[in-house]
């Protein structure tokens, strides 16, 4: 028999740090289960994330409490397997937002240097030079060498801001060239800050790392009124939820597009127009930081719809708000799950169930963890960011 | 002159090969300064390794006694501080090991004197001595000026220095061991090998990365030929992983292993930048993929656009023949 006391003490000290580090939203919580029949983690089946317990715990002090090495480590790694998608929120009747009782608990992690490795490794590479990838300032902007792309200066309308990976990935350099190409052709104001530019911090953020957050985008911000700069184009959605939301707590207000939004005015304003058939089948796959966190669903499939030949077509049942993430977000485009506890393999086979020769993507985050996650599948279909597809479509 | 110790450190009755290193040190180190180098051997039963030994210094100095079977750093201690009292060298060398990091900080603390470790470098110029070693994750080297003393201690880092090729004929001195019994506040007890077939990619100096451009686990024996051939240990991608070929300590990258190896052989490597995060500060890069837009590419210092399967086989045949 089992004689481990059922009653457990609540660890006051825990849950009032918890409650100051943002998690006050626990005691809504009425126990219904609607989070765990939407989150990633139920889909993929082989993981225990009993997502609905989280505020429980933290209301009893239990959560990232045990002193026995390992199983704090599996607590550790319980807490970090959230992907931050907010399926959850959208889903409770109370509006819960559950990613940050989980963030409270990693701030608290964080503080006392207990998080995983992968994930300091890439805090320290943001805060001593300015990316994840730990890439030297100097090469920002290597990207654009090739293009046209202006310094930004304070007569123009836009600052495009591509962000790390794009800046840096040989591969996913190639959504922020279409971009340019994009808004060249348009007609478009704009200029990027090059080697300037700066990490937006909003995956650190989501990490728990609130301090390193705090400093990177407090020099952003200055950054961008110095320059003067008044709106910014983003070509990730989570820069833009970065700039439009986090920025926004500390006191920035910066016009934030994401760039199918405005891929979208440009063609409705027929500033350009997609004229090369693209006969392809196309599924676009919702990024959570985009459809369900921001609203932004028309515009990416308006951009689509207007390219000559694509014919669009969506997931059955998991699309738009409920959407499954790719597993990126929130650190886990830097966690690897191991094989068959892969939240982007889940939404490949649903993404490859609609019959489509091809991925259409918002998000860089998206695109790397599709393209990564393929090459250990054996499946055949082919990963576009929306701007890689409408450039090959403009003259 | 005063002259240069090292202690020689062994394991099992076998000379570890950092002692041959240390003992190459000292002699150049000898020779510029005009004096002699003395290789100090605590053991038992060691007229084998006398024998191995002689040729190495100028004088060999010998405590044999069942105590110092076996390393344990409070017994050495007290025996090298009598040693260093009675004999005053200039400068004692000892390996930067796990058995070195036992036993300088405490001898040198305990005799007041000069020391640092990890050296990559020693110099003495004007009685002044200056040695080289790496801060910063070994992102920087420094020069470090010891204080002035008669005498300095210090641990040397393994390969610094190639051992071997001396022929002089030590005088070989025997002394009583100072110390009569074992301490019973720290003793031996045991030796625990590492489990075989663990390898340990961060240290191997050179590495054939493989990627999902392998295929199929029947072609795993020919990267595994050219390794053997080539001296290398083999590392991944994560789909090499996920497809059960070679086990998750092998996988390089952010979420695996950062290596900085002297030579990373990629073959059919992409190049994604969880992948690259993990290898791209590697001395060189040697890329092999048949898409010649491959990121990985751009990392490498020489790139072959090529079947790999096509390339291996002859490179490894072109390796066998120099060998010969």
């Amino acid at each position: 028999m089992n004689k481990k006391s059922l009653v457990t003490e609540i660890n006051t000290e825990i849950r009032d740090a918890l409650i100051d580090e943002g998690a006050e939203d626990i005691y809504k919580c009425i126990q219904c289960g609607k989070c765990a029949s939407i989150c990633p983690w139920f889909q993929v089946g082989t993981y225990d994330f009993p997502v609905f317990r989280f505020p429980v715990e933290t209301a009893l002090g239990t959560v990232a409490s045990s002193e026995e090495k390992e199983e704090l480590a599996k607590e550790v790694d319980k807490i970090y397997r959230c992907v931050g998608c907010e399926a959850c929120v959208d889903q409770c009747p109370h509006g819960i937002n559950i990613p940050n009782i989980l963030r409270a608990a990693r701030r608290i992690l964080v503080d006392f240097g207990s998080y995983p490795e992968t994930l300091k490794s890439i805090v320290l590479k943001i805060k001593n030079v300015g990316n994840p990838l730990g890439e030297p300032r100097e090469k920002r902007a290597d990207w654009a060498k090739d293009l046209n792309v202006p310094q930004f200066s304070r007569d123009m309308e836009f600052l495009y801001f591509p962000c790390c990976i794009p800046s840096y990935d040989t591969r996913i350099q190639k959504v922020a060239q279409a971009t340019a190409k994009i808004l060249e052709t348009g007609g478009v104001s704009f200029g990027i800050l090059g080697i300037e530019e700066n990490c937006c911090g909003e995956a650190i953020r989501r990490v728990g790392a609130e301090q390193v957050f705090g400093d990177v985008a407090k020099a952003n911000i200055a950054k961008f009124k110095e320059s003067v700069v008044k709106k910014i184009l983003a070509t990730s959605p989570h820069c833009y939820t970065a700039f439009k939301k986090d920025y926004a707590e500390l006191g920035a207000n910066f016009e934030v597009l994401h760039t199918t939004q405005y891929f979208a005015h440009l063609i409705d304003a027929g500033k350009i127009t997609p004229n090369n058939q693209f006969n392809k089948k196309v599924v676009y796959h919702d990024p959570c930081t985009l459809g369900r966190q921001n609203n932004i669903y028309e515009e990416p499939r308006k951009v689509l719809m207007s390219i000559p030949g694509l014919s669009l077509v969506e997931v059955e049942d998991f699309s738009r708000n409920l959407a499954l993430c790719c597993g990126a977000g929130s650190g886990g485009l830097w966690i690897d799950w191991l094989k068959g506890e892969r939240i982007a393999d889940i939404r490949i086979k649903q993404l490859l169930d609609t019959g489509a020769e091809v991925i259409a993507v918002a998000c860089p985050y998206c695109l790397q963890m599709f393209e990564e996650t393929i090459k250990s599948m054996d499946v055949n279909i082919q990963v576009m960011d929306i701007a890689e597809i409408l450039v090959e479509s403009l003259d | 002159m005063a002259e240069i110790f090292a202690l020689v450190e062994h394991r099992q009755g076998v000379i570890r090969d950092i002692t041959y290193e240390l003992l190459a040190c000292g002699r150049k180190l000898a020779e510029q300064q005009s004096t002699k180098l003395t290789a100090v051997l605590l053991g038992y039963n060691t007229e084998g390794l006398i024998e191995k030994l002689k040729t190495e210094a100028h004088r060999l100095l010998v405590i044999d006694n069942e105590l110092f079977e076996k390393f344990n750093s409070e017994t050495y201690q007290i025996a090298l501080s009598e040693i260093v009292k009675n004999y005053n060298p200039m400068l004692t060398l000892i390996a930067h090991t796990a058995c070195g990091m036992d036993l300088c900080p405490a001898l040198a603390s305990q005799m007041d004197m000069p020391f640092t470790t990890d050296c990559l470098d020693i110099e003495i110029a004007d009685n002044k001595l200056k040695v080289i070693r790496q801060v910063y994750d070994g992102k920087l080297n420094t020069r470090v000026l010891l204080r002035d003393n008669p005498s300095y201690m210090l641990t040397l880092r393994s390969g610094c220095f190639p051992g071997g090729g001396s022929n002089l004929s030590a005088e070989v001195e025997k002394i009583e061991s100072p110390v009569k019994d074992e301490p019973d506040y720290r003793k031996f007890i045991e030796y625990i090998e590492a489990a075989i077939g663990e390898v340990d990619i961060t240290k191997a100096d050179i590495i054939i990365g493989i990627g999902r451009g392998v295929r199929e686990k029947a072609n795993m024996s020919i990267i595994e030929d050219f390794a053997d051939a080539i001296g290398g240990v083999l590392a991944c991608s994560r789909p090499v992983v996920d497809a059960g070929w070679l086990p998750k300590d092998r996988q390089v990258g952010s979420s695996g292993k950062t290596v900085k190896p002297k030579l990373y052989i990629a073959l059919g490597i992409s190049g994604a930048f969880q992948h690259i995060t993990g290898m791209k500060n590697s001395d060189l890069i040697i890329a092999v993929n048949k898409d010649p837009n491959a990121p990985i590419f751009n990392e490498a210092d020489y790139g072959i656009v090529d079947d790999l399967f096509k390339l291996v086989p002859l490179l490894k045949n072109k390796i066998m023949e120099m060998k010969q």
